[in-house]
């Protein structure tokens, strides 16, 4: 296999400390480079391959040197030792809009995104329509974007983007913005490339998107490696990486799984699945419940379950056993995410508990196999 | 551990996987440089556009400024040198004498001027997309480039009114602009990097400029108003002698020395790769500093 990008010994520093002055730096050469000072090493001896048509995660905790290891491979830093290697055209969405202008308006916009982005002019007259289809902008496009509503920007900035032709993706946390419909339109456009043959290389702390987009995943800490394998051991080996600080984080997310384990999830098409389940709930924690998801590879949601309909709450502190069982899981046979959850009922949802299962179901499809669920049915005619 | 000691980017890492792919990888990532930025020429040529067009969103006159702001100096610099210090032109009309200087030196200025904030301006988009850095400079000087050809428009109007006629001569304008032109992206990448890295620069070059504008024969001529002993400094004033080429080729109707010309663009066209050599060995370093 060829690779697409290959990161030998990479490390980054920055300096830290009060700005100065540094007239050196207008010196080409050794002279140019700055000695004294603090230095924040934010890589440090990083190694990683992408492959051609491969797509690799990247997690780690904040400043773990994710969006540094990105920006390299944009090209828009330089390491400081090592070899960053590109083979062929990168598409870095680390940013949306980039180079927006308040002023112009959102074709002149595009034109100057995309030239900036490095897509060629013949290229963008192809692909000006179905940019702006897929950004959903329709008469708007001759408007300045200072009118644009900010979810209107980002649809107009992840169109431009996407629609680069490149054969590395590099995608920074921009999947975060808009709404649910734009984010599931974000994902099966990414779907669309990967098919295609892009590669994919993804930064993020929505733990939950890591098994839908990458067949492989790092955990980055302090600037190198920690774990590399399937998203999800990556995940939880994340998360026993710092368990005590992420009891409860700041942002109103609690950690309250301590154990979960399920039956196998190959099955045949209307099989039971099992759920088996621990929790502790910290003391001040809110009522919540429980709720099993099944979604496809690209988000769209088919199906739950919530304990809250079995009348089971959780109010009590401490720890609680949990059992859940689904009798003939009605999916026809494809690729799955499962995930569960626990609901705080008064907070926002705390993602950062989901725990994610890939599922598989076999067998033959039922009916005419359209959607994704069974529905079994009896025909008579007289 | 290792210091500040790297291999290029692009370095290979074993030839079988660089045969595999065959990309133009070396011309998408290539610093600033003549291929760099021609392989960027689309985004130069949106970037120049977009910086003209945006000064004018929202205004009424719109574009008609373009024209308005060096007839408003030619007026006001008309009054106080000809009606105030009895300053007279050694050729042609006032007018067309003062915007032969006029229209170049606004060229210059403005193309340091712009480029000297340019760079820092855009450090956002640095952190974001790579692209040749010199195109930000280029871009600022292309701006001036459209503001160039619209001032010049102007002159040649105002020649064919004042004078009656516009001189077949007036055809060395091309490769004296072509020169002043390459020279001052040269000079505006060098500015403009400068201008990034020590702010300085961007104090300093208003300065510069208002020295550069009094000290060249630009609204007033040289033969007649400096005297003698010092007339050797002006000799060595490249603009000076520009100007003064732009005169004779539009107001006196001769063609300026052909070896001056060649002089122009061949001193214009090494300011050109001076600044894209620079740009190179140091623009990697913007990210991390501005």
């Amino acid at each position: 296999m060829t690779q697409v990008v290959a990161m030998r010994g990479v490390t980054k520093r920055y300096r830290t400390g009060r700005e100065r002055i540094n007239l050196r730096a207008a010196i080409p050469g050794r002279w140019g480079e700055p000695t004294r000072g603090d230095f924040h090493w934010a890589l440090n001896d990083l190694n990683l391959e992408l492959e051609a048509g491969g797509s690799l995660g990247l997690i780690g905790p904040n400043g773990a040197g994710k969006s540094t290891a990105l920006k390299l491979v944009a090209g828009v830093l330089s390491p400081t030792s090592g070899t960053v290697t590109i083979r062929g055209r990168t598409a870095s969405l680390i940013e949306l809009g980039a180079g927006f202008h308040s002023d112009m308006t959102g074709r002149e916009n595009v034109y100057f995104s995309a030239a900036v982005l490095g897509m060629s002019p013949r290229t963008l007259r192809s692909r000006f329509d179905q940019i702006v289809d897929f950004a959903d902008i329709g008469e708007y496009i001759d408007t300045p974007v200072k009118r644009y509503s900010s979810g209107m920007m980002a649809r107009l900035g992840f169109a431009v983007a996407s629609h680069l032709e490149a054969d590395v993706l590099v995608l920074d946390e921009v999947l975060a913005v808009g709404d649910a419909a734009f984010q599931r339109k974000c994902h099966a456009r990414i779907a669309e490339s990967r098919r295609q043959g892009v590669a994919l290389l993804y930064v993020t702390h929505a733990l939950y998107t890591l098994p839908m987009l990458c067949e492989e995943a790092i955990l980055l800490a302090e600037g190198t490696v920690r774990y590399r394998g399937h998203p999800d051991d990556v995940v939880q080996a994340y998360e026993r990486l710092t368990p005590s600080e992420r009891v409860p984080v700041a942002d109103g997310t609690y950690k309250v799984f301590t154990d979960i384990r399920t039956s196998p999830m190959t099955i045949q098409a209307g099989d039971s699945l099992d759920f088996d389940m621990e929790l502790f709930l910290a003391e001040g924690l809110p009522h919540g419940h429980l709720m099993v998801t099944a979604a496809d590879t690209q988000m769209k949601v088919h199906g739950a379950v919530s304990s809250r309909h079995a009348g089971i709450q959780f109010d009590q502190p401490g720890r609680h056993v949990v059992h859940c069982r689904i009798d003939e899981l009605p999916l026809q046979p494809g690729s799955y995410v499962v995930y569960v959850a626990f609901f705080g009922d008064y907070r926002l949802p705390p993602l950062d508990d989901l725990r994610i299962f890939k599922l598989e179901v076999l067998g033959e499809p039922v009916e005419a196999a359209y959607g994704a669920v069974r529905i079994p049915a009896s025909w008579s005619s007289a | 551990m290792e210091k500040s000691l790297r291999p290029p980017p692009t370095a290979d890492l074993t030839p079988s996987v660089a045969e595999s792919i065959p990309v133009d990888e070396q011309v998408l990532r290539s610093p600033s440089s003549l291929a760099g930025v021609w392989s960027f020429r689309w985004l130069l040529i949106q970037w120049s556009r977009r910086d003209f067009t945006v000064q004018y969103r929202q205004s009424l006159l719109g574009v008609v400024w373009a024209i308005v702001q060096p007839l408003m100096l030619l007026v006001l610099y008309g009054v106080i040198f000809t009606a105030f210090l009895g300053i007279k032109p050694d050729r042609g009309s006032y007018a067309v004498f003062a915007l032969c200087g006029l229209v170049p030196w606004t060229f210059i200025s403005s193309a340091i001027g712009r480029s000297s904030g340019a760079i820092a301006g855009n450090a956002g988009l640095l952190r974001q997309v790579y692209f040749p850095r010199a195109i930000i400079p280029l871009a600022s000087t292309g701006v001036t480039v459209i503001d160039l050809a619209i001032a010049t428009v102007v002159l040649l109007i105002a020649q064919g009114v004042t004078a009656g006629t516009i001189h077949l001569s007036t055809l060395a304008l091309v490769p004296i602009y072509l020169g002043l032109i390459l020279f001052m992206s040269g000079v505006s990448i060098v500015v403009s990097v400068i201008g990034a890295l020590v702010r300085d620069i961007r104090f300093l070059i208003p300065l510069a400029l208002q020295v550069g504008f009094l000290a060249t024969p630009i609204m007033y001529p040289r033969r007649g108003t400096v005297p003698s002993r010092y007339s050797w400094i002006y000799s060595l004033n490249p603009v000076a002698r520009t100007i003064e080429g732009v005169r004779q080729a539009v107001i006196d109707g001769t063609w300026p020395p052909a070896y001056g010309l060649v002089l122009l663009v061949g001193v214009g066209a090494v300011s050109l790769i001076v600044g894209l050599r620079y740009s190179a060995a140091v623009e990697e370093r913007l990210p991390d500093l501005l």
